[in-house]
């Protein structure tokens, strides 16, 4: 049938290899030939196992040094900016990486996981083209786009000031491949084609007007751990990561809050684990099993990533967060604002953590709210987000293609 | 007539683009086509510019996984740290990378610290061209060997990160049903591979037979500045302006009474005007080395080759600060061999200080500086690529 590349450039992690592999599947079994172009291939191949569909290493940009400015992102733009939207020699060289990609692949359709120079390497091309993913790989389409610190105060002017440097370089850019420029940076988007995995509780943004929701894609595992599952209640299930600053003040607290909790620290080292915790904490160095975990946890503490944050709250389980960058704390404010999550003072890691872990136990208000996300969101699974992506690519494979270069 | 690719996967920076930018170059001049697969193509794209070479991405190891703790102890160690910690990880990499060849068809590899693509090529039977300094080309040992000579691991621990290495290796051989390895070395081939450097540069003790061609130097830049006057020795000074311990080091020429000119990228203002006032002059733009040469009486720098290369080719005394893992070793190798004085970072003033004494007391260093500077001192660039150039077209079978 048709040629379908899959590309997945921005971003760390395993959420976006599993959800792209989840299309992937999805959209062989409806008959389509898949390429993935995925910007890690070490953890996507540790992830797939076997190779059921050819692997591109995907054009990325990579952080510059001094990269803690991510953290002071005012909005996607400025995210553009700081991953190769800077000079438009340099965005020129992530095109020409995707054009030759397109040019070897042939692809009828490219679907962007965060994904951003695969969409306007696509109108270049005049290859048709989707975006899937969180609220925050899909800003809305505003003018300028908004942002991404709603507790900051950052005004109109610097939005718009970002949004014009970074549509600059874009558009000079694009000018050197003979494509025509954009008007806005928000036409990198098309609200008609792409698709948000995620449901409107758990968007980065608030009040997106006219958008649909597919709801989320989970990742998979099935490493369980039954000696924390037969513990007294309740019973505290910890995914968090060490590569982020506060790591080992949080297992401190987790030890000191004393319930029984199942922590999983993808990568630490088990020294630095093991030297903090304490009788009632179990560290399980693989990937667990998401649905188990929730299965027999009564809150869940992470760092606000959107897979855990959303498999927590389809299993009715309260949030306890302590945000690692500007992304999982953006969703976390948005969290926090509907009553979804507490978070943890960063300021103060360890006692907040332990009296955040014993006061979300305590407290019935988390559990009723999240029980209602649950209950309203009860019929949802990965494979019913599945099938409305793949839905989607097909009607975007049956429209005439766009213009190209 | 051959269409080349070029393979950059390790590192950052320019230092591995600028090279096989020039190599392509040359090569091209030939009638060679060239494709290039690189780690950072944003960089790549504005080195290249205002040309727009054919760029393709490189796969790339992000993390992930249980990596050492300690310092790279040797080159298997570093590669443990860049995927070969995970088999199946590394599968995926060079998966990558046959991917890259079966669809750019290309009839010879040349990479620049590429151990990755290296292994896909040999398994993909695609010759391949491995070029660089010797601490990026390791030698033909088993296991390979320490690359903290001042303090070298245990044996077993070097065959430990060997065997855990290979084992990686071994995996993905076995995967796409290609012979195994039988060591870690040969991922390198002395015969093929090209050293873009000067053997008295080589962290590695006791190496065999290689081909030594000479490095590809660092450009231009600006010439007369006007030196600050002092009493003692005029030196000239080039570290990365962020490096901590540039301050101290300042303080220890100006106390060994010399007068410095410093080019200091990204210096910031306050280390500026902490030397108002003292023989010591910051330079924003590039400083021509040839002019250096031609004034300095000493060079101090954090060790990069082609500072190095430059400066003892015209036969000044160098001291050297390094600043990461292959300049450490490098620049202790090349002490031992009483080429540059080694500055110490656990007492920054009084090591400056003493090391500045050490090169202008001891005739020795400045002899064989003269020494280097008639062995290759009239080396040029231009060889360097003729010799890569034609060492390449004899592997396509071209050769005139």
């Amino acid at each position: 049938m048709a040629k379908i590349l899959l590309a997945w450039e921005m971003g760390g992690g395993y959420g976006h290899i599993d959800t792209v592999h989840q299309i992937g599947a999805g959209l062989r079994a409806a008959g389509h030939d898949i390429v993935y172009a995925l910007k890690d291939l070490s953890r996507a191949s540790v992830r797939a196992g076997g190779r059921e569909a050819p692997v591109f290493a995907a054009p990325t940009a990579l952080p510059t040094s001094g990269s803690d400015g991510a953290a002071r992102s005012l909005s996607y733009a400025d995210v553009l900016q700081r991953s190769g939207y800077r000079d438009p020699r340099g965005l020129g060289g992530l095109l020409r990486g995707w054009l030759w990609l397109f040019d070897a692949v042939a692809p009828d359709l490219v679907v962007c996981d965060h994904a951003p120079t695969a969409q306007l390497a696509s109108r270049i091309a005049g290859v048709r083209c989707m975006a899937e993913g969180t609220g925050f790989c899909i800003p809305p389409p505003a003018d300028p786009l908004p942002t991404i610190q709603p507790w900051a105060q950052v005004t109109a002017a610097d939005l718009g000031r970002i949004d014009r440097e970074v549509l600059d370089a874009v558009n000079a850019a694009v000018a050197r491949f003979g494509g025509a420029p954009l008007d806005r940076l928000a036409d990198l988007f098309d609200p008609q084609a792409d698709i948000l995995c995620t449901f409107p509780e758990l968007d980065h943004y608030e009040g997106r007007a006219d958008a649909e929701y597919a709801g989320a894609i989970s990742s998979g595992s099935d490493v369980t751990d039954p000696p924390w599952a037969d513990s007294p209640r309740p019973r505290v299930f910890a995914y968090l990561s060490p590569q982020y600053k506060g790591f080992e003040d949080a297992v401190a607290g987790l030890a000191r809050a004393g319930l029984p909790t199942l922590l999983h620290a993808g990568g630490a080292a088990a020294d630095a684990v093991r030297s903090r915790a304490g009788p009632s904490l179990r560290l399980s160095p693989q990937p667990v099993d998401m649905d188990w975990a929730m299965g027999h946890a009564d809150l869940v503490v992470c760092n606000g990533g959107h897979g855990t944050a959303s498999d927590a709250l389809r299993a009715g389980l309260p949030l306890l967060i302590l945000p690692g960058h500007l992304e999982q704390a953006l969703l976390t404010y948005r969290l926090a604002q509907q009553g979804l999550a507490a978070v943890v003072d960063h300021r103060n890691v360890a006692p907040s953590m332990a009296r955040g872990v014993r006061g979300l136990a305590a407290d019935a208000g988390y559990r009723e709210r999240a029980q209602g996300f649950a209950a309203q969101y009860g019929d949802h699974t990965s494979a019913v987000a599945t099938a409305a992506i793949v839905d989607r690519c097909q009607a975007v494979l049956a429209r005439p293609v766009a213009g190209g270069a | 007539m051959a269409r080349i690719l070029y393979a950059w996967e390790l590192g950052g920076g320019y230092g591995h683009i600028d090279p096989l930018f020039r190599i392509a170059e040359a090569l091209a001049a030939r009638g060679h086509e060239s494709v290039f697969a690189f780690r950072n193509l944003v960089n790549a794209a504005i080195r290249a510019a205002p040309d727009d070479p054919i760029l393709i991405q490189a796969p790339i190891f992000l993390g992930g996984g249980d990596m050492p703790q300690r310092i790279a102890v040797n080159y298997s160690d570093i590669l443990l740290r860049c995927g070969y910690a995970e088999p199946r990880g590394l599968i995926g990499l060079v998966d990558g990378w046959l991917r890259i060849f079966e669809t750019a068809t290309p009839d010879l590899m040349v990479s620049d610290h590429s151990p990755t693509a290296q292994l896909a090529a040999r398994i993909a039977g695609l010759p391949s061209v491995a070029t660089g300094s010797g601490f990026m080309v390791p030698p033909q040992a088993d296991p390979m060997p320490s690359t903290q000579p001042w303090t070298p691991a245990p044996a077993s621990v070097l065959a430990e990160t060997d065997a855990q290495a290979l084992a990686s290796i071994n995996a993905v051989a076995d995967h796409f049903g290609a012979t195994r390895f039988g060591r870690v070395a040969e991922l390198f081939d002395p015969e093929r591979d090209v050293l873009t450097t000067f053997p008295e540069f080589d962290p590695y003790e006791g190496r065999g037979d290689a081909n030594w061609v000479g490095p590809l130097l660092p450009g231009s830049g600006v010439a007369s500045v006007d030196w600050p006057a002092a009493r003692g020795l005029r030196v000239f000074v080039y570290m990365k302006g962020g490096d901590p311990g540039l301050p101290r080091m300042l303080t220890g020429l100006v106390k060994a009474g010399a007068g410095a000119l410093v080019h200091a990228p990204g210096v910031a203002p306050e280390v500026v005007r902490q030397f108002a006032g003292s023989p010591v002059r910051f330079c924003d733009e590039p400083v021509d080395m040839t002019w250096v040469t031609d004034h300095a009486d000493v060079v101090v720098c954090s060790g990069g080759y082609g500072t190095l290369s430059r400066v003892l080719s015209a036969g000044i005394p160098v001291l050297t600060v390094p600043e990461q893992p292959e300049q450490a070793v490098c620049g202790y190798r090349m002490a031992q061999r009483r080429l540059v004085a080694l500055v110490s970072r656990q007492n920054l003033e009084a090591s400056t200080e003493k090391a500045l004494t050490t090169l202008t007391s001891d005739p020795g260093y400045r002899e064989r500086a003269r020494a280097f500077a008639e062995a290759h001192g009239g080396h040029t660039a231009e060889q360097t690529l003729d010799t890569i150039a034609r060492h390449c077209e004899s592997l396509l079978g071209t050769a005139p």
